[in-house]
């Protein structure tokens, strides 16, 4: 009776351990299996789609991301190659990004894969792997303490940000490297990145600077300080966003959400000589 | 009396543009004490639902109901802090938000919507 109970605890064991080994969970995958059958992906393809996630686990990378990238295909109807390609994609910048948190001997976050996981998102959003070296160095001055890896991936996801905002990278690195030292959270440096975003033609116009919003930082500022303080001229900031948005407060009239913002015509030349 | 008419008429003008303003603005997802509110104005839709990265892009966990017009559709959602990833799925169909904090490219050729707890 003690043996067959040792050895179904054995078995069970070995079943958990094979399961959890590759990083897929066993429901997960079950998961997946079950809706690519529902949606009348052939088994092989189906199985493929698991390949990704297993060799990501079996590195030691994250792998909810790229079991919920697949799920999203499957559930819009995406074919399955397209699928392997993206997944394939984003399983390579949580590698980079995973590689780049070593090599910069960074200092451990207390959820070690929430850093990878929005590192690799700054690296998707187009950031270079020299880009995020360079905000460590500026970031980090010689002989202090290592930087928290979660610091780091928050400066650089705002900074991806504010680089698709085509808008110089030097200068959205100054603005991160002063985020990061007034100890501004991830979630911070993101609204950081997202609002200038939201705002891209007023900083390519020369209405708003990332200069002024460095020094607002440098005076210790917070992002609800900063943009709260331009949102009578700004476009409206949805709910969701605001910090203070803890309670329901009713909406008020809004200008339509960037990217929408027209373009401006042309003012006519004025006639001479009135 | 057609003077008075001329003045309402811009007034009466002004007041449905105010008030489109508004109703645009409050299609973007709500933080509330219930959770987020997810909104969307569908007025010929049968079935909508609300699918993202919090519910592994299911598109039955979620269904939000009309409102007594059936015009517009809510769903609350209770979220941990963060972004959320996310689109409303319209009678089977993939309908990117109409306004959300940010967008960002599927890699499947659409857009989602982000939504930020904080």
């Amino acid at each position: 009776m003690t043996t067959g109970l040792a050895a179904l605890a054995l078995a069970l064991l070995l079943i958990a351990a094979s399961a959890f080994a590759q990083g897929v969970p066993a429901s997960e995958r079950e998961t997946i299996l079950r809706l690519a059958a529902d949606r009348g992906v052939a088994a092989d393809d189906a199985g493929a789609l698991l390949r990704p996630l297993d060799d990501a686990g079996a590195k030691g990378l994250p792998v909810a991301p790229l079991a919920n990238k697949v799920r999203e295909g499957l559930a819009k109807g995406v074919d399955p190659k397209r699928i392997d390609t993206v997944v394939r994609q984003m399983a390579g910048h949580l590698s980079t990004a995973d590689a780049l948190i070593r090599e910069l001997n960074l200092a451990a976050a207390p959820a070690p894969d929430e850093p990878v996981v929005l590192l690799a998102d700054a690296l998707a959003g187009g950031l270079s792997a020299d880009e995020v070296r360079e905000l460590r160095r500026q970031a980090q001055p010689a002989g202090a303490p290592p930087l928290p890896s979660d610091s780091l991936a928050g400066a650089a996801k705002g900074l991806s940000l504010i680089k698709s905002a085509s808008l110089p990278p030097g200068e959205g690195t100054a603005v991160m490297v002063e985020a990061v030292r007034h100890g501004y959270r991830s979630q911070e440096m993101l609204e950081v990145g997202r609002q200038v975003k939201r705002r891209e033609r007023d900083y390519r116009d020369g209405h708003a600077s990332l200069r002024a919003l460095r020094d607002a930082i440098a005076r210790g500022e917070r992002p609800e300080q900063i943009f709260t303080a331009t949102r009578a001229a700004d476009v409206e900031r949805p709910a969701a966003t605001r910090p203070d948005a803890a309670t329901e407060r009713p909406t008020r009239p809004a200008r339509p959400e960037v990217p929408a913002r027209p373009e401006r015509p042309q003012r006519p030349e004025r006639p001479q000589g009135r | 009396m057609s003077s008075l008419l001329s003045l309402l008429r811009p007034l009466c003008l002004l007041c449905l543009v105010v008030s489109a303003c508004a109703a645009r603005a409050s299609l973007a997802p709500l933080v509330t004490a219930d959770g987020v509110r997810f909104q969307v104005e569908q007025p010929a839709a049968r079935t909508v639902a609300v699918a993202g990265t919090f519910n592994g892009w299911s598109i039955t966990s979620h269904p939000m109901r009309p409102d007594a017009s059936r015009r517009r559709w809510t769903a609350t959602v209770s979220l941990p802090p963060g972004e959320h990833l996310f689109m409303y799925v319209v009678d089977g169909s993939w309908v990117t938000p109409p306004q959300a904090a940010d967008y960002v490219d599927d890699g499947f050729g659409a857009r989602n919507g982000v939504v930020v707890v904080p």
